[in-house]
């Protein structure tokens, strides 16, 4: 089912200034069939304020977002069990160790499936089933979530929103505040999610070169209008990245750099990794 | 919440923004002591209206005090109520019977289920309660009894709406004044103002200088704090905390997950500001400097003789009555 | 003499294991030295240690000749300042002014020579525009810019940032390091913890710590050359060094290889 946006705005009242408009008229299709989507943007560009709108956080104030086959609008409707919605659609937050609060790791990744009713036994269940897919083994389990290294309280808070099980994973910046290592590690983690359960990942990041080694799709997110959508090959070839405030991914640069200061004209600069752009200079030299 | 407005300040002009805190925050309590002196209704009433002539000629806007007064509206009814039905001095205003039964029960039921139906769509909640309560009444008192059971003698005396006019009118009087203060002085003033006024407590042993700087500090990162609750809520209703709804226990669970995290981050913040305060020389107790002096000024002077004018006449007036 | 001498320093949190273990580092005025390391190799401990945040179990610390004690250690931390991670749990004050003037406050320096401070660091850190503002309305990198101005307002010589960028954007990030570089020039001693190579790679030394300890020191080319130092400390090579790495060296990719190891990381 996934999630639809249907020409949603959103407007929000301000101090001195009357109302700001944070989103304008975005209209996008999410399928729940595995697709890795990143979306990005400059800070302040309506990013948080879109994915809050995933899971019915947010209502928008025109237009319609439609989420699980329910159609959301400004007005509340009785009838629409708000709160279900966010099973479906897991949101995890910047910095989610914010969130843990629970006497041991088991407790607070027990926490979001008792509160949809789940039975105790079944919500144990899945807490270790998510604790085994962030990569931690079952001596965490009776461990205090507060006691944990700053890595760890991440994935135990990533774990908290995958023991819901839910079909759309958004994700507002996971990586942030990890080392390289860490990174790699969280997004391989998703990669394998996705893979393995066929859920889509929606992922804010500022990160081009994650953007480009993972996504299948790009939105990108200019104050509040989403000025593109589509594959991050299409993106990095056009010319109005940093019109958009965004950047090339560091191996792309480099290439380019390499190619301008050389004058290699067939060298092909969109190459994801620094195994393949060494593999493309050595190609582009040795002819 | 961002911008320069920390609180209720406005920034603006008028004779209340030139004065020193210090002379805004002894205007406070000495006219609050005043106003207590004062032993009957037309006196109360002649300083509600010198309180209004007050606003007037600082150019405060009346609508922004009135805002203060919201959230004290359902006190003021509770206290009419509780002065009018355990008061009965004086002479009888009013009398009227209520009669419980079974008819006027349902009645009631039914009104109330009305009421909460229309909350949602009135403008005037406040309006709305106090025709609930007038419906209310009239329903014990008009409707046919089928099944009384219990008959309530209602009695008003003088002495019971008195008390509660007097009651009533001060808390005006100390809102109004109180709504100035933090309307026309900026935060670090007052806490500036506070601190200077309570140097003499050193000899109790409470360092004012340290009070203040706490309180200031309290006051920058009310905002942040704010955000932080915003932010913790959403990742909480997220996993499936509905905040709105939910049975008592689920509450208290649901409260927990909102004030472990709160309590985990001011914790860090207290940390890690002391280090930040340590790595910049503080250390508390050893006397500072400030960029910021306080100074009297003519607006100061003018002010001082009202508020000791307003303190004479009351002294004179309690002496008189 | 070095600004900064550090012999045999030693402090632990519990008893078990010492968050840092034998710290021999010397900083010469005007430098720029990169910290790096995973999370947990003791970066913070020792920046914390170095103005006197902490009491070490061993070892001595020497600020420009004077030792590192409670008789001094108000005027090292007028030397040496650090900014720290979290930009809002560093600002005190109710507004920019406040905070700038903070410091000086404690120094019990006189209200006309902090206003003119102020003024003139608020100019030079660009936040001349934002002193009456309180800090709800400032983003992470005005924050760090803002504590920077309270910090150079104390007249310090040498600056700590303790991983200063790792909670703003990129953008903010690129605009605090062209500024940091700005300072350098201007001859301040700068001191970089981090665990991003590439922010580590605009410094001229390198200091590589892991459990406690330091485990590789000098110029940033040799440091880049030692992969095994990466792997133990968990850190990776900056991409333009990785591609550099897997080219060969004869004449056409030794060329690119050249050219890879001079892109500095403010691309």
């Amino acid at each position: 089912m996934g999630i639809e946006f249907r020409h949603v705005s959103y407007n929000y009242a301000k101090m001195n200034t009357g109302f700001f408009q944070a989103l304008h008229d975005i209209s996008m299709d999410i399928s729940d069939k595995g697709e890795f989507i990143c979306l990005v943007g400059q800070t302040g560009s309506g990013k948080s304020t879109l994915v809050q709108h995933m899971n019915a956080l947010i209502f928008p104030s025109e237009g319609q977002v439609v989420i699980e086959g329910n159609v959301i609008t400004s007005k509340r409707n009785k009838k629409t069990d708000y709160n279900s919605l966010r099973k479906h659609v897991g949101l995890v937050f910047q910095f989610p160790e914010y969130q843990l609060f629970e006497e041991t790791v088991e407790k607070d990744i027990m926490f979001g499936p008792l509160n949809f009713k789940v039975p105790a036994k079944e919500a144990a269940a899945s807490a270790k089933e998510a604790l085994r897919q962030v990569g931690l083994d079952e001596s965490y389990l009776e461990r205090s979530p507060l006691n944990l290294s700053g890595g760890e309280k991440k994935r135990v808070s990533i774990a908290g929103i995958l023991a819901l099980d839910p079909d759309v994973l958004v994700l507002d910046e996971p990586t942030s505040g990890l080392d390289p290592a860490g990174k790699r590690h969280l997004m391989e983690l998703f990669s394998e999610i996705r893979e393995n359960t066929g859920k889509t990942i929606v992922l804010i990041t500022h990160d081009m070169d994650l953007v480009y080694q993972y996504a299948s799709r790009v939105l990108v997110l200019n104050s509040g209008e989403l000025v593109f959508d589509g594959t991050p090959d299409a993106l990095f070839r056009r010319k109005d990245l940093s019109e958009n405030h965004l950047d090339y991914p560091g191996v792309v640069k480099i290439l380019k750099a390499v190619k301008e200061k050389f004058g290699l004209s067939e060298m092909d600069v969109y190459k994801k990794t620094p195994d393949e752009a060494a593999r493309e200079i050595k190609r582009v030299m040795s002819s | 919440m961002k911008g320069i407005v920390i609180g209720q300040y406005v920034p603006g002009t008028g004779f209340f923004y030139k004065l020193d805190p210090r002379t805004k925050i002894a205007a406070v309590v000495i006219l609050m002591v005043a106003v207590f002196l004062l032993k009957n209704i037309p006196q109360l009433l002649i300083a509600l209206a010198l309180s209004i002539v007050l606003l007037l000629v600082g150019r405060i806007s009346i609508g922004k005090v009135l805002n203060g007064l919201k959230p004290l509206l359902v006190l003021m009814v509770f206290t009419f109520f509780f002065q009018v039905l355990f008061n009965t001095e004086g002479n009888i205003v009013w009398q009227t019977d209520f009669y419980f039964s079974l008819s006027s029960m349902l009645a009631l039921a039914a009104l109330t289920v009305l009421w909460r139906l229309l909350v949602p769509h009135v403008k005037f909640r406040f309006l709305l309660f106090l025709v609930y309560l007038v419906g209310a009444f009239a329903l014990l008192h008009y409707i046919p009894s089928w099944y009384r059971f219990a008959t309530w003698q209602f009695v008003i005396y003088s002495k019971g709406l008195e008390m509660s006019a007097f009651v009533i009118i001060r808390l005006l009087i100390i809102i109004t004044f109180s709504t100035v203060l933090t309307l026309t002085t900026r935060p670090t003033d007052l806490t500036q103002g506070l601190e200077k006024i309570m140097r003499p407590m050193k000899f109790i042993g409470i360092n004012s200088d340290e009070f203040a700087l706490i309180i200031s500090i309290s006051l920058r990162f009310i905002p942040t704090i704010f955000d932080e609750a915003t932010k913790i809520m959403a990742a909480q209703a997220s996993r499936g905390a509905d905040f709105a709804q939910g049975k008592l226990k689920n509450k208290v669970k649901q409260i927990v997950s909102l004030l472990v995290p709160m309590f985990i981050i001011a914790f860090k913040r207290s940390e890690d500001l002391a280090d930040a305060m340590e790595s910049r020389n503080f250390v508390p107790g050893q006397p500072r400097t400030r960029i910021y002096e306080l100074s009297f000024r003519k607006a100061d002077a003018v002010a001082a003789m009202f508020i000791v004018i307003c303190l004479a006449g009351s002294i004179v007036l309690r002496i008189l009555t | 003499m070095s600004f900064l001498e550090i012999r045999d320093l030693t402090f632990s949190y519990t008893e078990d294991k010492p968050a840092i273990d034998n710290i021999n580092l010397d900083i010469n005025r005007g430098e720029w030295i990169a910290i790096l390391g995973p999370n947990g190799s003791g970066k913070s401990t020792l920046a914390k240690a170095i103005i006197g945040l902490l009491d070490p179990d061993n070892g001595t610390i020497f600020v420009d000749d004077m030792e590192l004690s409670e008789k001094t250690v108000a005027k090292i931390r007028q030397k040496i300042g650090i900014i720290f991670q979290n930009p809002d749990n560093q600002f005190v004050g109710c507004t920019v002014r406040d905070d700038i003037a903070f410091g000086m406050e404690n120094m019990n320096l006189s209200r006309e020579e902090m206003l003119k401070r102020i003024d003139y660091f608020a100019e030079k850190t660009g936040v001349s525009d934002l002193l009456d503002n309180a800090p709800s309305s400032l983003s992470g990198g005005q924050k760090q810019r803002v504590a920077i101005a309270g910090i150079l307002a104390m007249k310090t010589e040498m600056i700590i940032f303790d991983e200063a960028t790792s909670m703003l954007d990129p953008f903010a990030r690129k605009d605090l390091m062209d500024y940091i570089r700005i300072l350098h020039d201007e001859g301040i001693t700068i001191v970089m913890i981090t665990h991003d190579i590439e922010e580590a790679m605009w410094a001229n030394r390198m200091v590589v710590m892991n459990d406690g300890k330091i485990i590789r020191e000098g110029k940033k080319e040799e440091i880049l050359k030692d992969s095994d130092i990466f792997a133990k400390a968990f850190l990776e090579l900056p991409a333009a060094m990785a591609i550099a790495d897997k080219l060969g060296d004869d004449t056409a990719e030794k060329a690119v290889k050249d050219f890879l190891w001079e892109l500095n990381s403010d691309m």
